[in-house]
């Protein structure tokens, strides 16, 4: 069990709605993450990739 | 530090609170916040929040003799003008909102967490949006929700919804609700279109719903979730707030300078009268009221001088913000001001959030193209200007605008003229017992007259 150590009210309805509805905004972005990264790496550019210092 | 000097706002939080010295302000962390201090400072997420414009920036002092309790002191980067969101655009509360939600992913990647999410931590620096409190960090600790997930949708997402889907006028709901607005209330405000939205169902209806049921909820909460969750739920927080925008609404004078019945020549020969008058008076700091979308306050700032650009119109702020914003002005603040009812003392024993008048004090006020509003349209005796504008500055550079102006005849065209003495006789005589005329000078093009009046010293 997570004991919070607030100065503000976090609400007990606040927390239990961001665990119920955390576990899908996990995964959606999790999703989105990779599908960017896949459309990225499609998209490269050879030049972009190479380090900004070389 | 002596409990006189305490700054009236800060006394929620007891990890520490900021106090007053010879006009400077002072953070006092107590040894409860020494643990938390030291992880945001050698951890780095503190120079990473400063060197990514999220932050401002401080020194440790020595801690003085006086102070009980104290782990350090530490004496941050000064504010010009301290405001309000209620005194905020769409766009300042908007890019606030986005700038609370970078310090939490930055905080996060750093092992930590933003353990307030005030809208009132975020204050306009050089232009910028910027938290304020260094105390506002914790260690992030595996599992935990986002603490300050209610302040944050109660502060900044309701308001903006309200503003974008409802009317920007609902932003003064800020004014009443000093925790922000209430998510039951924002609920019941929001258009039914609202729950077609994802993240505005999800952060307003159905938080407001939770909140509802659980509100009863004695015992510690066993909520739980994720890191990628959290993470997620910062996500999906952001694109809520990216995808609201101003509504497609035009007010009474957003597109005053478009309407105008100046030329180019007369705007061009009023600019250059008041800056003959600004770089005799050489202010540090000069309050624009009625400001308008700021072309006036920006021929103010040429001077080297603070601008606070203050407006009715929320469209007419939105306007002078975005465009301090595209040309990186940093000697500007837009603020969304009504002068004929200005910000209250508000909060706790009336001294937590402080009055517009305490806070304006300036060395010029500039009231251009104003004074027929307060006379005419709000019945306003001119004496009662007068006195006001004098309380706030010694320099008054104020545009006489006479009964044969358009935008006059305008204001009369559906009341009965009960304004005698509004004539520049009136006004001059109303104004001789606050000020003493340093320079009048006519606008060559229109029927109008600049003053640079001065304040008496019996005033």
């Amino acid at each position: 069990m997570i004991r919070f150590m607030a100065y503000i009210d976090p609400a007990s309805g606040s927390l239990i709605l961001q665990a119920a509805i955390g576990t899908i905004m996990g995964v959606s972005f999790a999703a989105r993450n990779q599908i960017r990264d896949i459309i990225a790496k499609f998209r490269k550019d050879p030049q972009a990739s190479k380090p900004e210092n070389d | 530090m002596p409990d006189e000097h305490r700054d009236s706002s800060s006394f929620r939080d007891n990890r520490g609170f900021v106090y007053w010295q010879d006009g400077q302000a002072y953070r006092q962390i107590n040894d409860s916040g020494q643990e938390a201090y030291e992880l945001f400072m050698a951890g780095d997420l503190y120079h990473a929040l400063v060197q990514g414009g999220l932050m401002v920036s401080h020194k440790e002092i020595q801690i003085p003799p006086q102070a009980r309790g104290a782990y350090k002191v530490i004496h941050p980067q000064q504010i010009g003008f301290i405001s309000y969101p209620y005194e905020w655009s769409f766009q300042q509360l908007k890019d606030a909102a986005l700038a609370t939600l970078a310090v939490q992913k930055l905080a996060l990647k750093h092992d930590m967490v933003l353990r307030d999410a005030s809208a009132y931590n975020i204050q306009f620096v050089e232009g910028r949006p910027l938290l304020i409190d260094t105390l506002s960090f914790d260690r992030y600790k595996a599992g935990e929700p986002w603490i300050a997930y209610r302040q944050f949708c109660q502060h900044f997402l309701a308001p903006l919804a309200l503003m974008s889907r409802v009317d920007l006028g609902l932003s003064q709901l800020l004014r009443v609700h000093i925790d922000g607005i209430p998510l039951p209330l924002a609920a019941a405000l929001l258009p039914l279109g609202s729950k077609f939205n994802l993240g505005l169902a999800t952060h307003i209806g159905l938080h407001a719903k939770f909140q509802r049921q659980h509100e009863s909820t004695a015992q510690k909460t066993r909520a739980t979730m994720s890191i990628t969750s959290l993470h997620g739920l910062i996500d999906s927080l952001e694109r809520t707030v990216k995808g609201l925008d101003l509504p497609q609404t035009k007010t009474q004078w957003g597109d005053y300078y478009e309407n105008t019945n100046y030329g180019d020549d007369a705007f061009k020969e009023k600019a250059r009268i008041i800056k003959q008058y600004l770089r005799t008076i050489k202010p540090n700091r000069v309050l624009d009221l009625g400001a308008n979308d700021g072309s006036f306050s920006r021929i103010a700032t040429t001077t080297g001088a603070f601008v606070i650009s203050a407006d009715i119109d929320p469209l007419a702020v939105d306007s002078n913000y975005r465009q301090m914003k595209t040309a990186s002005e940093t000697n500007l603040l837009p603020l969304l001001i009504d002068l004929t009812n200005p910000s209250p003392d508000l909060g706790w024993a009336n001294q937590e959030r402080r009055s517009f008048n305490a806070r304006a004090g300036s060395d010029v006020v500039m009231a251009l193209a104003l004074i027929h509003h307060l006379a005419i349209a709000n019945n306003l005796p001119l004496g009662h200007v007068a006195d006001y504008f004098a309380g706030l500055a010694p320099h008054l550079i104020i545009e006489f605008v006479p009964k044969e102006d358009s935008q006059v005849k305008r204001l009369l065209a559906t009341r009965e003229d009960i304004f005698p003495d509004y004539t520049a006789e009136g006004f001059e005589a109303a104004f001789s017992a606050r000020y003493t005329v340093a320079s009048k000078t006519p606008v060559d093009g229109s029927a109008r007259i600049l003053y640079h009046l001065e304040r008496k010293a019996s005033s």
